[in-house]
């Protein structure tokens, strides 16, 4: 604390004009951030208590795994004072001299009651057993009974993967993305389609974190699936609303996965068998409870029954992916663990030898948990992560290739300090080295027809420093969560600025070029970033809740399709684009029944966004080396309501979440300067996700998702030129594509239910997407037929349903 | 020299491949655009054969007709500034409007159209560009042909010619067999612009059915010189009639641009022509 105080009390920014450091400042800014953190540091001694005699610190994990257990409820003497446990399992609290007794509650796991004496500092290693009773649970939220009554943070949900595993799977393969677009305020991006948009936003608005390292496209096979193979993960956490001061960088979410420890105590072997992929995943000790392993990868084989084909060009045809996750961890000592972990997927398509186009993220950390002292956590990670994709032709003298890669080193440290019974400060600071080069086009073959092309690297440094503290006031009803975010991308060369010449609005000619000197500094984008939230209880049933945020997007990526392509490319601000920012106010209220057994809540949000950026018309930005030209940005605003109601005990458990909203855009240059509905503009949107326990050994999972219908440009008329016909659009957005609606069903054998002391055990899972057959349009299209010329055509791309699938799951 | 995007077909074809999507033909109530518009269409070649301007209106999305004529309309070409050349209405072809005595051209020459209909007045610009003379074609099995995504039968037309001293230089390529005309909508012709003036092009132009390379046919390659907006416009016609609405089909719907002012729809291209007559290939 002594460290920052001094820090903030410098009068010159340090390291300020040394490139070398992850710090670097805009002076201005920096002052006023000074200011800030210095006001807030004041107000947090201010307001804080007493100090207490001695302090109970120690981890909670899960007994069979060994993987810690974030989010449990740690409560003290019946006196509703308590914490909850950090991502890491940590817990601290202050205590008097003498007899005390913890609870320790989480769902899906045996409460767990410490009597202690308290005769001077203490640390405990607490071991949680699972429920097996409660196991088939189908939550959102696996935490503690009231969690979403007592917590400050509002519009976060947490996923149990377990539970997960329940529900219906599109072809089999559990999803943890889509069982997030069934959550209230979040939409998917379409039908059979991984992508998805939080409250208005686009989809490369939301920060994907797996282990705290960002991945840049998390799909696979045009976003079938997603690149998060469900035996890997632990934890799945999505913050659409009071975002911690601790993340940046994104306008709409936060979805943070983390993995699987590995069990420290025994080794174990899970997998599965389906139709379209297999997959596996071991993980063991490496030194008995010291140390352990988790290694998990999956790959698809549709295209291995091509070999079987006597066609050779369907035999030289490839399409599949492969996933493979691995985390370590190994425990210096008491206070101190270190975690290493690494993600690496990638798709491939081959044509024969004529096209291939494979993409891939790979992403690693290594991670340092550390218990400085009994009040003061710290957690320090460096993060890297790298996306690219490559894609070749030999089309003859059009032959080429095309390679792009963006890279991101990440290192940041971040503090827990446990002040005392009533103030929880955090704070941190982070550095990102973004590297994004969206690649060269070249010929590939002598005599070429194809110029080559160059598509300008961008380069910049992203820092950020935080502070947030989250106090409790007497009484403890009244929690207020209040912090400060400062945050800077700095242009780095090498690279191109582009200057446009901007008189006509809907064409933009370059201008002017100018070259950025590799290594120096260029333009600076700094941000300040509030966040504040409060929670008032007014009793162990009910609270209401409120919050706002302001968060800062530096790079993002233009999107070619409805949600993400594989060769979209990210892009970074610069003098044309600026940094885009959000602002969201929301205001909740939590009710829960009959003992916690049914949680209800409603929350209101509005989101007003700055700079958001849209494709002008007619606009071409795949492989466009003046890509910015194409784009043009301005003003956006999302609001609505959200309502949630679970059930989360009994052998019928699940939750419906109805949103009504609406978002909408306001770009100069585009649809007339007039304002125009988003592309995830829905006006209702309700979904359904149950599962039922039929017996010990059978139980029944549904999912059914009911909403407006997507929104799309409309022809108003059609243009007859020189026999072929085109469409004649209106306003953009203005249509309405039919509503959607799907039921999804499954039911899972688990014929070893009946007996827990099999070492053995396996399930088979049988699931029916869209059973009913309905044709959800993904996409509509007025592209006149071949066969047809002239005659005006109207089409829906749809996937067609029901689809069955199969999975063995085992698990030894 | 070949715009990249030109192989966004091969994107759509990977991700038509993956996808499990299916299409359904359905009919939407659409709204009506408000009033009817002008489109144009012109044929103004210096070729010394009667030069042409086709005006026809916009319709409702779903009402089935081949453009329904502008009659009594004032059409009129502005060559170099001097005097204006009235088109007159063709007797027999309704919403065509023609001159056969427009001759004489000028590279670099520009030329205004003026149309007026019901009082409104519609106006573009033009400019004749040079051609280059075709050193020689050359056919080549089509490589998508060979591992059939296409019919097995389709060949490429290579053409070979030394390019102008233009750092900017578009071409639109026809095919004529027998002096029929058999590449007449967008998405048959060939497109190609050129940047590099220092390297010899040689570049697949037009994909043939073999049925078409018949011996005893006589077949002739016609280029003609157009601007960077109208390749972009043809473009931009062809992604709307064959990719409109494909989820991987890349910026919203959006109409095409246009050079004629005051609402109306189409373009107007002058064009320097050259042609080169073969014989099918045995």
């Amino acid at each position: 604390m002594m460290n920052l105080l001094r820090f903030l009390s410098q009068k010159q920014p340090p390291f300020r004009g040394n490139p070398a450091f992850l710090l670097h400042w805009a002076s201005d800014s920096y002052r006023t951030a000074r200011y800030i953190l210095t006001l807030l540091i004041l107000l947090t001694i201010s307001l804080s208590g007493a100090a207490q005699d001695y302090r109970v610190t120690g981890k909670v994990k899960d007994a069979s795994t060994g993987d810690p257990l974030p989010g449990v409820n740690v409560v003290m003497d019946k006196k509703r004072t308590g914490t909850v446990t950090d991502p890491m399992g940590n817990f601290s609290l202050e205590v008097r001299e003498g007899e005390h007794t913890i609870v320790f509650s989480f769902i899906g796991y045996v409460r767990q009651v410490q009597n202690i004496q308290v005769t001077g500092n203490l640390q405990l290693s607490i071991s949680m057993e699972r429920d097996r009773i409660n196991l088939k649970e189908v939550t959102v939220s696996a935490e503690m009974a009231n969690r979403n009554v007592e917590r400050a943070e509002m519009g976060t949900v947490t996923l149990d993967i377990e539970n997960i595993r329940n529900l219906p799977a599109f072809l089999g393969e559990v999803d943890v993305l889509r069982t997030i677009q069934l959550l209230p305020g979040v939409q998917s991006a379409g039908d059979g389609n991984t992508g998805f948009f939080v409250r208005g936003g686009n989809a490369d608005q939301n920060l994907v974190l797996l282990d705290d390292a960002v991945v840049y496209n998390a799909s696979h096979l045009f976003n079938f699936f997603s690149v998060f193979n469900a035996d890997a993960l632990n934890d799945v956490k999505l913050y659409k609303g009071g975002i911690h001061p601790s993340y940046g960088g994104r306008l709409s979410s936060v979805l943070d996965i983390r993995m699987k420890d590995g069990n420290t105590e025994q080794y174990n072997v899970n997998g599965g068998i389906g139709l379209i992929s297999s997959r596996l995943a071991v993980d063991g000790p490496i030194q008995a409870g010291r140390s352990a392993f988790m290694v998990s990868g999956r790959r698809t084989y549709a295209d291995m029954f091509l070999l079987l084909s006597e066609d050779e060009v369907q035999r030289k045809t490839r399409l599949y992916f492969y996933d493979l996750n691995s985390r370590m961890n190994y425990v210096i000592n008491s206070r101190n663990r270190i975690y290493l972990s690494g993600y690496y997927g990638k798709d491939v398509t081959r044509l024969s030898e004529l096209f291939s186009f494979d993409w891939g993220n790979a992403t690693g950390s290594i991670r340092w948990n550390s218990i400085l002292t009994d009040k003061l956590f710290a957690d320090f990670a460096l993060l890297y992560s790298n996306y690219q994709f490559n894609i070749s032709g030999d089309i003859g003298p059009a032959s080429f290739r095309w390679n792009s890669m963006l890279n991101s080193t990440n290192l940041k440290a971040d503090f827990r300090y446990e002040w005392n019974d009533r103030n929880n400060l955090s704070f941190g600071i982070q550095g990102i080295l973004h590297n994004l080069n969206p690649g060269n086009i070249v010929a590939s073959i002598e005599g070429a027809t194809l110029n080559d092309l160059t598509l300008s690297p961008s380069n910049g440094l992203e820092t950020g420093i935080y502070i947030n503290n989250e106090q409790s006031l007497p009484g403890n009803n009244l929690i207020i969560s209040y912090g400060l975010r400062f945050s800077q991308y700095q242009v780095m060369g090498p690279g191109n600025q582009y200057i446009f010449d901007r008189r006509n609005p809907l064409m933009w000619q370059v201008s002017d070029t100018v070259s950025l000197a590799a290594g120096m500094f260029y333009q600076s984008f700094p941000s300040l970033e509030p966040r504040v939230s409060f929670r008032y209880r007014f009793n162990d049933r009910s609270s209401v809740k409120g919050s706002y945020h302001r968060m800062t997007q530096y790079i993002q990526q233009a999107q070619s399709a409805q949600s993400v392509a594989p060769y979209d490319v990210w892009f970074a601000a610069s003098n044309n684009i600026p940094a885009q920012t959000s602002d969201q106010v929301a205001l909740g209220y939590f009710r829960n029944f009959s003992d916690n057994r049914f949680e209800t809540s409603v929350e209101v949000y509005y989101k007003d966004m700055k700079n958001i950026s849209d494709i002008v018309d007619n606009g071409d930005i795949l492989g466009n080396e003046f890509l910015e030209g194409q784009l043009r940005t301005g003003h956006g605003y999302a609001y609505g309501i959200e309502l949630l109601v679970q059930k989360n005990r009994g052998p019928l458990t699940g939750f419906v979440g109805y949103t009504l909203a609406t978002a909408r855009r306001q770009i100069d240059g585009i649809n007339e300067n007039k304002p125009y509905f988003a592309p995830n503009d829905r006006l209702h949107d309700v979904s359904l996700s149950s599962s039922y326990s039929l017996s010990s050994t059978w139980s029944f999972g549904v999912n059914f998702i009911y909403a407006t219908g997507t929104a799309f440009t409309m022809p108003v008329g059609k243009l007859n030129y020189q026999g072929s016909i085109a469409p004649i659009y209106g306003e953009r957005n203005a249509g309405r594509l039919p509503d959607y609606h799907r039921l999804d069903i499954s039911f899972t054998w688990n014929p070893g239910a009946g007996r827990p002391n099999r070492r053995f055990s396996s399930s088979w899972n049988f699931s029916f997407f869209n059973v009913y057959a309905r044709v959800n349009p993904i996409s509509v299209s007025f592209a006149e037929k071949e066969e047809n010329p002239g005659i005006p055509n109207t089409s829906f791309f749809y996937i067609p349903g029901p689809i069955p699938a199969i999975t063995w799951n085992f698990n030894f | 020299m070949i715009n990249f995007k030109k192989y966004r077909i091969l994107f759509l074809i990977m991700a038509a491949i993956t996808a499990v999507a299916c299409q359904k033909n359905v009919t939407l109530e659409l709204s009506d655009l408000e009033g009817k518009h002008i489109i144009v269409e012109s044929r103004i070649l210096d070729d010394g054969n009667v030069q042409w301007i086709r005006l026809t209106w916009t319709s409702s999305y779903y009402e089935v007709d081949w453009g329904r004529p502008v009659q009594g309309a004032h059409v009129e070409i502005i060559l170099n500034d001097h005097k204006p050349f009235i088109l007159q209405p063709h007797p027999n072809h309704k919403g065509i409007y023609y001159n056969d005595t427009i001759t004489h051209f000028l590279n670099n020459s520009a030329a205004q159209l003026e149309i007026v209909h019901d009082s409104k007045a519609y106006k573009a610009h033009s400019r004749w560009e040079p051609v280059p003379h075709i050193d020689s074609l050359s056919f080549k099995r089509n490589p998508l042909s060979i591992v059939g995504i296409y019919n097995d039968t389709i060949y490429d037309l290579s053409v070979h010619f030394r390019p102008l001293d233009s750092p900017d230089a578009c071409y639109l390529f026809n095919l004529y067999m027998n002096d029929s005309l058999i590449t007449f909508r967008p998405r048959h012709r060939g497109f190609l612009c050129t940047s590099n003036t220092e390297r010899y092009i040689s570049s697949p132009v037009l994909k043939i059915d073999r049925s078409v390379l018949k011996s005893g046919r006589q077949l002739t390659l016609e280029m003609r010189s157009i601007s960077r907006e109208f390749y972009e416009f043809n473009n931009i016609f062809i992604a709307q009639t064959d990719f409109s609405g494909n989820p991987f089909a890349g910026a919203p719907p959006a109409n095409i641009p246009t050079n004629i002012s005051n609402g109306a729809f189409g373009f107007f291209q002058v064009s320097s022509v050259t042609r080169m007559v073969f014989d099918p290939p045995k």
